[in-house]
């Protein structure tokens, strides 16, 4: 069990190969994106990258895609499992522009390297701007470093050739001791333990992008984007009612959407708990987010079933 | 029922070739569409296009071809197409009997 992040001393290594890969290409591309989406990404540089945030005309989040422009096409990456409803998204509202996108999944799988020294091993540097992109060549293959800091540390993600993929973590596992290979539920721990969103959790039809961290991807100086009027209408007036928080929960059996509880009034719900049932991280009332106190957590038939401590941790600027 | 066709107003069609600089015996293609995007989901898009494509909806009034992409069509069938000269600002003005809101500023519909 992955106990503590330590990226100084430690690296870790994600097979991340279930984010929809996308290459675009058409001279339309990034405006069309810029015009669906809250951040400014029309005028991406050669080599450099952003996250940005789907939304519908009510303010809802679709996904948040991370794009990296590379000159002659746009790499595009979704949310697991929501490839499908992006690209429906995108094909709603492409009438005449130049683009086309097309999934390279079968082509490309996507290696997260986590820790600070990766970037000396692979490029002979300390380190690269975040969203920023090189080529480099690995036993070989030609592949793409593009620094995304998906866990809120110094973080990688590796574009290889899908048939070199175990190859290649084979290798990079041996580029020093100690490299740990990361499974499903070692990197959900530490996405939960940073305090970042996830599609399905914290990213759904339930929170607009105030609610759940992700406003620092909501430009407030871009033209108009679908659901923009909504969006700012909720922060100019004051309007947001609840905000992600890390909480350190005693449950003893979680089940998701586990109610948070003060007397007699409903303030919050779990959306996504550790494996180890010790850190959760929860949707609260605004009224209710002071730092230390405890809640009751019940479930659906309002039994109580354990406590909520609000934690003392400014959330990082990331998208697991 | 909303009648399948685009109607360009005799103004509207006016401010066209003015601002085309065109006389009033030369033809001028208008191309209208919708573009995704504004607060709301889907904007208006009005540009000179003098060339046609072939899934094109070809209209002509007033001396105006207008052409619209087929896509864009679905969501434009039976609009008004009009100039405003008024006070609370010039520019061309969509009666769109398809749009069921729109955002503040007006630029944008949703359907």
């Amino acid at each position: 069990m992955v106990n503590k992040l330590s990226t100084k001393s430690q690296q870790y290594i994600f097979d991340r190969s279930y984010l929809g890969i996308y290459e675009l290409t058409g001279k339309d591309s990034l405006d069309l994106l810029n015009r669906l989406s809250s951040n400014k990404v029309d005028d991406l540089n050669i080599n450099h990258g952003d996250s940005t945030i789907l939304t519908n005309n009510k303010g809802r989040v679709i996904d948040v895609i991370t794009l990296f422009q590379l000159g002659s096409k746009t790499l595009m990456f979704t949310s697991k499992n929501n490839s499908q409803e992006v690209i429906d998204w995108i094909d709603t509202y492409t009438f005449i522009e130049d683009i086309s996108l097309v999934n390279i999944n079968s082509e490309f799988n996507l290696i997260t390297l986590i820790g600070d020294n990766w970037t000396e091993h692979l490029i002979q540097k300390p380190t690269i701007d975040k969203f920023t992109c090189e080529s480099l060549e690995i036993d070989g293959s030609s592949c793409l470093i593009m620094r995304t800091d998906p866990t809120g540390h110094i973080g990688y993600d590796l574009l290889v050739p899908a048939n070199k993929k175990e190859d290649i973590i084979n290798s990079l596992s041996k580029v020093k001791p100690n490299i740990e290979i990361l499974n499903d539920y070692q990197y959900d721990y530490i996405r939960i333990n940073e305090g970042i969103p996830r599609l399905d959790r914290e990213i759904n039809d339930d929170f607009n992008p105030w609610e759940i961290n992700l406003n620092y991807l909501i430009n407030m100086n871009k033209g108009c984007y679908i659901g923009q009027e909504v969006i700012l209408r909720l922060n100019t007036y004051e309007k947001v009612q609840k905000f992600l928080k890390k909480l350190s929960i005693k449950l003893e059996d979680h089940k998701h959407n586990t109610k948070i509880k003060f007397a007699d009034d409903d303030i919050g719900i779990i959306t996504s708990v550790d494996n180890t049932n010790k850190i959760a991280l929860g949707v609260i009332n605004k009224k209710y987010c002071e730092i230390g106190k405890t809640y009751q957590l019940v479930d659906q038939n309002s039994e109580s079933i354990g406590t909520a401590e609000i934690l003392e941790t400014e959330l990082p600027n990331s998208i697991a | 029922m909303t009648p399948l066709t685009i109607t360009i107003t005799e103004n509207a069609a006016k401010h066209v070739r003015d601002f085309t600089g065109r006389e009033s015996e030369e033809n001028v293609s208008l191309r209208v569409g919708v573009k995704g995007g504004g607060c709301s989901g889907l904007t208006y898009d009005l540009s000179i296009d003098s060339e046609s494509l072939e899934t094109d909806k070809v209209i002509e009034e007033h001396g105006i071809t207008i052409l619209i992409d087929k896509k864009s069509y679905i969501f434009l069938a039976g609009t008004i197409l009009d100039y405003s000269g008024g006070l609370n600002g010039k520019g061309f003005v969509f009666s769109n009997p398809n749009a069921k809101t729109t955002c503040g500023c007006g630029t944008s519909f949703s359907v």
